[in-house]
């Protein structure tokens, strides 16, 4: 367990009637989206390109304000960024001025936590994600996988009750992304966080979630199915014949979109 | 062992684009007929320079232009980058002085220098204005520019951890900005140097302009080269001593330098 804060159940996210665009010009890019996420559960967003899978995590962060309905974390509605909703994007963004180490501790220091445990909980999450030897290296002499690596436990550092990630593997190769996917089943396991996962690949979104949501560029339709495969779950289960029937029947949403 | 390879390498070319120009310039002076009173020889610059450094003369007057334009460096250095966090960052102070800076910013600093000798004289304050002038607008420039253009990403990651107000500012705007603030002071650096020679001939007892200017009254063609000489000399130096400094105090930022 990350020791920055004790942990207790997250509230649940709560999508009421959103609708996300960019300009009044435009078509909303989600429109009247409602879900209810339950705290601790684990869901996977999929769907083609520019069916507002991006929109609706930046939204969740409060990076952008949807232009009607409104989220909430629990009773409270998420209007800005903050440190009850971390973001792990494709992209790291990383601090290229800190080092490893300064960029896992950044959100412990926003805490006024004390210096042992930063220190504590820095030295786990180093643990976890198998860098203590880099700790003092800059994100520019580390490879793609590390910086993943550092990002996502950047981001899970102050335990967030809510974890978005958006696309975080798609610039891995296979066995980093192999690596990742269970360090994130690792740190979720611990932590207890909501996670939202976005992605385009739908085999790694039934690996991992407990629930998928599939948004299309229709903008008003969406299917959200349960993912009953037991954890934990190894690659072999992608051969069964309950994940490929499954694979099936979520890819049949959107077919050809997606390249299947 | 590759660093100190390197470093022989650098030196031995450095070293041998000095023989090709003597060379050239000897075999010019020899050759082209061109009166040996407006084209002496590089033997005959180098006395010129033996000359001035006898009882410390050009060592007096590269103390006194390094220092008008070290002050001015920090005067100007230190305003511009203030006012281009300022006019970066506060919607307000971009619209009120952006317009303004930019307006004196169209005029070439040494424009300046006739209209300050008539209002300030000839004394150190007159030459200090004008060297902070030199550096402010480069400096405010490029801060402006950096801080407008900051990555979006890295200030949504920064406020997802919790980071907002001053430490927004202080740990994320300004080192984001920090390699165009860098070119800006590397950009002032030569503005600086052209400005206090202009200065210098304007209207002083001693520096390199200076001595450049009263070379040219007695008309020492020699003088007036070894001048030139060490006015280059003097701003390599300075741009080395820029870079290596910068990639010492932050490592992470990768200047390349003009020749390597």
């Amino acid at each position: 367990m990350n020791s920055a804060t004790p942990s207790t159940k997250p509230p649940p996210l709560i999508f009421e009637d959103v609708t996300i665009a960019y300009s009044n010009d435009h078509l909303p890019v989600i429109a009247n989206f409602s879900l209810i996420v339950e705290a601790g559960s684990f869901w996977a967003i999929v769907g083609p390109s520019g069916c507002g899978k991006s929109s609706l995590l930046h939204a969740t962060a409060g990076y952008i304000r949807p232009v009607s309905g409104s989220i909430c974390l629990g009773r409270h509605p998420i209007l800005e960024p903050s440190l009850q909703v971390g973001f792990v994007s494709q992209h790291y963004a990383l601090f290229p001025w800190l080092t490893l180490k300064e960029n896992i501790v950044f959100g412990l220091r926003s805490q006024n936590l004390s210096e042992q445990i930063v220190q504590k909980s820095l030295e786990h999450l180093l643990e976890v994600i198998d860098l203590k030897s880099k700790r003092e290296y800059y994100p520019e002499e580390l490879s793609g996988g590390m910086q993943q690596r550092v990002a996502l436990a950047r981001s899970m550092a102050p335990n967030p009750p809510v974890l978005l990630l958006d696309e975080p593997f798609s610039a891995l190769d296979t066995i980093n992304r192999i690596n990742m996917r269970e360090l994130l089943l690792r740190l979720w396991s611990e932590n207890q966080t909501t996670v939202l996962f976005v992605t385009h690949d739908l085999e790694e979104a039934l690996l991992l979630a407990d629930k998928l949501l599939i948004l299309n560029t229709s903008r008003e339709s969406m299917i959200t199915m349960d993912i009953p495969f037991p954890r934990p779950r190894h690659l072999e289960l992608t051969h069964s014949e309950a994940f490929q029937n499954l694979l099936k029947t979520s890819s049949a949403h959107f077919g050809a979109e997606l390249n299947l | 062992m590759l660093k100190i390879r390197q470093s022989i390498f650098h030196v031995g070319r450095m070293l041998a684009h000095f023989i090709i120009v003597v060379c050239l310039w000897t075999f010019i002076c020899h050759f082209s007929g061109i009166n040996a009173a407006l084209l002496p020889t590089p033997a005959q610059v180098g006395n010129a320079l033996v000359e001035l450094c006898r009882g410390g003369i050009l060592l007096n007057d590269v103390s006194w232009s390094v220092r008008r334009a070290g002050f001015g460096l920090i005067i100007g250095g230190t305003t511009g980058l203030l006012m281009g966090l300022l006019t970066g960052r506060i919607k307000s102070l971009n619209w009120l002085f952006t317009p303004v800076f930019n307006g004196f910013r169209a005029m070439p600093p040494v424009a300046i220098v006739p209209l300050v000798v008539v209002w300030a004289g000839l004394g150190e304050p007159a030459k200090v204005f004008i060297t902070s002038w030199a550096a402010f607008f480069p400096v405010w420039l490029n801060t402006h520019a950096g801080v407008t253009s900051v990555d979006k990403v890295l200030i949504w990651a920064a406020r997802s951890l919790g980071a907002k107000g001053v430490r927004l500012l202080f740990a994320i705007t300004l080192p984001a900005s920090l390699p165009q603030i860098l070119i800006g002071f590397r950009l002032a650096i030569s503005s600086v140097l052209i400005c206090v020679v202009v200065a210098e001939m304007t209207g002083a007892y001693i520096g390199l302009g200076y001595r450049l200017n009263s070379a040219y009254l007695v008309f020492r063609v020699d003088r007036m080269l070894a001048c030139l000489v060490v006015l280059a000399l003097l701003g390599i130096l300075s741009d080395r001593l820029f870079v290596k400094m910068t990639n010492r105090v932050f490592p992470w930022i990768r200047l390349t330098h003009e020749s390597r």
